[in-house]
């Protein structure tokens, strides 16, 4: 009779070796993402406290309070609000429309793309400090003896927020024209071919096959987009340091200048930890409501072997399926 | 045999109409970086009374001392409990190098450690961990920068370079998509080829699949290297006694009014800490153009 312990003991070996190998290759990470989540929580319980007498004590909503109230009182946090709004609106309204125009131009080679492309790209490897600070300058400088009619400087008052709001859209082309180009080129070429033998033009080609192809991709940027709603610092602290005009502030930066101020303490800690949970609390459910959007109303590959899919009520399929 | 030649199909007005449009649009993106750069570059050489004469035209006499003359304030002076310590530009340079080279390394390794099982095994909790990993990125909520700033202080992590880099392994983000999405398109036959050669699970993964996914992996550390190598919030927050080289430039830039120095001394002040990057650029640029693509969110 054979002796079947042993097989079943080397197999089960074999898989408890797997198991160590699997667990012990990902620890290390796993437990700095727990350390993270836990100091995620602790910024939940930071919230409700507060210094009171010299000491840090539970003090209720009273954080969330102040940040309530402060939205209307302080300049600071009601404009943070409102150009929170602005830049993400614009942003998407603005920008992914020209990130499309410029990505279709870079994917179909057309002339000078290469070159096009290479400069476009060099603000975002060759320094963004030094960008930054050269687009400072010109705007401290240059800028009054181009525009005499202007009564602040670009960086002064309610300027400066329409220009670092500019700033922040002209320098995302350097990372965007690599991104979506690349995306267009994942393509199947069969599918792009298919719909021009089919007789789309470059409206049709790019709505019913690019669109649809580089959705994932796209559908990514829209929900991180949406995820730094309202924590996203732009280069508000690169050109004006802590002391950016009122008129220019978001929550990004806002929160970042009361937690660095020199004389920030516990209760700064805890009055930011309130502000950034009622971010995620408005900004949590937007994003899962992107999401389910975008996966909901998105192609769908129904069958990835004849390379079919659905996009706008309407199916698609590969000329030769 | 005749051999047909394919059919050229020919551009509608509309697709010739678009390319004007996108062609123009892409032609103004980049001269207008050109010209800030142009700019910046032409007013290095020129005296500042030249500059304060006319700020736009070309020097009406190239001068070079301006580079020398900045040259003195670029080092940067820290006030320390030990005393004031200066870090002069080439001791910023190997900050920098290290700060980026380092963190480069570890956040390739990281997610790759965690994307790799994920992706070619299967043991308990492994959708759970991918799930987790989309739901990380869809979180709009991090811990405070206060709480990490008291819990690093505590744990004696703030402001050491060793600590901060033991800190800096991450488990997720959009890199672990990639790598994910990378390591899924590898074939499992070759580990399981090596396998019945004897290999370990340890050596599949190192001498296999990561060789395998090498392309991703450099294109990641690229990315992750120039960025590392802009960053200077980081450094300012978790390392100011290690001051990079970007560091080093905000604040030269910042205290050149408290110095009286002119633009012109300022900008060759800034072009001279740029330029180990515009080399870095020009050698890696088609690395960066190849591969890069980011994934979905969809699970």
């Amino acid at each position: 009779m054979k002796d079947n312990t042993k097989k079943i003991s080397a197999f089960q070996k074999k898989t408890f070796k797997k198991y160590i190998f699997v667990y012990v290759l990902m620890a290390y990470p796993l437990i700095l993402w727990i350390i993270s989540q836990c100091l995620t929580v602790s910024t939940v319980f930071y919230a409700f406290r507060s210094v009171v007498d010299g000491e840090l004590k539970w003090v209720g909503l009273q954080n969330f309070v102040k940040a309530i109230k402060n939205l209307s009182s302080d300049p600071m946090m009601s404009y943070s609000f409102k150009n929170a709004m602005l830049m993400f609106w614009g942003s998407m309204v603005i920008s992914m429309p020209l990130y499309m125009l410029g990505a279709y131009y870079v994917y179909k080679k057309a002339f000078g793309a290469k070159v096009l492309q290479f400069v476009i790209m060099s603000p975002m490897i060759i320094s963004g400090m030094l960008t930054i600070l050269l687009f400072k300058r010109f705007c401290d400088d240059v800028a009054p003896m181009w525009l005499p009619g202007l009564t602040e400087g670009l960086l002064e008052g309610r300027n400066a927020f329409f220009t670092t709001w500019f700033y922040s859209i002209w320098i995302s082309f350097a990372t965007n024209i690599l991104v979506y180009p690349n995306a267009m080129n994942a393509i199947d070429p069969e599918l792009v071919e298919s719909a021009k033998l089919d007789g789309a033009n470059a409206l049709q080609e790019f709505w019913h096959v690019l669109l649809p192809g580089i959705y994932p991709t796209l559908s990514t940027f829209v929900i991180t987009g949406f995820t730094t709603l309202f924590t996203n610092q732009g280069a508000l602290f690169t050109i004006f340091m802590y002391k950016a005009p009122a008129e220019s502030y978001n929550f990004g930066y806002y929160i970042f200048t009361q937690v660095m101020d020199p004389n920030a303490g516990p209760a700064q800690y805890a009055y930011t930890s309130a502000i950034s949970m009622m971010i995620a609390a408005v900004t949590f459910p937007v994003v899962m409501l992107v999401k389910n959007l975008l996966e909901n109303y998105g192609p769908t590959e129904e069958d990835k072997g004849t390379r079919k899919f659905r996009w706008m009520g309407k199916e698609y399929a590969n000329r030769e399926a | 045999m005749r051999i047909e030649k394919p059919k050229k199909i020919k551009k509608s007005v509309s697709e010739i109409i678009i390319y004007i449009i996108a062609g123009l649009f892409l032609l103004t993106i980049a001269v207008s970086y050109v010209s800030l750069f142009a700019w910046g570059i032409l007013n290095c050489f020129k005296s500042v009374l030249d500059y304060a004469v006319d700020m736009v035209g070309f020097p009406d006499k190239f001068i070079f001392t301006n580079f020398s003359d900045c040259l003195a304030n670029i080092p940067l002076k820290k006030i320390t409990p030990a005393g004031e310590v200066t870090y002069g530009v080439p001791l910023m340079l190997y900050n920098s190098l290290v700060f980026a080279l380092v963190r480069s390394v570890l956040a390739v390794l990281g997610p790759a450690l965690v994307a790799y099982p994920v992706a070619k095994y299967n043991f308990k909790g492994k959708h759970l961990l991918f799930t987790l990993a989309l739901v990380d990125m869809l979180l709009p909520f991090g811990p405070n920068l206060g709480v990490s700033l008291s819990f690093h202080k505590w744990l004696g992590t703030y402001d050491n370079r060793l600590g901060n880099f033991m800190m800096a392994v991450p488990a997720f983000g959009f890199d672990f998509l990639l790598l994910h999405a990378c390591f899924k398109g590898i074939s499992w036959s070759y580990a399981e080829a090596a396998t019945i050669d004897g290999a370990s699970d340890f050596k599949i993964m190192t001498q296999i699949m990561f060789p395998m996914a090498f392309p991703t992996f450099v294109t990641i550390f690229m990315l992750k290297f120039a960025g590392l190598w802009n960053d200077y919030m980081t450094p300012v927050v978790w390392l100011p006694s290690y001051p990079t080289l970007m560091y080093g430039m905000y604040v030269f830039e910042q205290k050149s009014k408290t110095l009286f120095m002119g633009t012109p001394q300022v900008l060759a002040g800034l072009f001279l800490t740029a330029l180990p990057t515009m080399f870095l650029y020009v050698f890696t640029q088609r690395f960066l153009k190849s591969g890069f693509m980011v994934g979905g969110l969809k699970g």
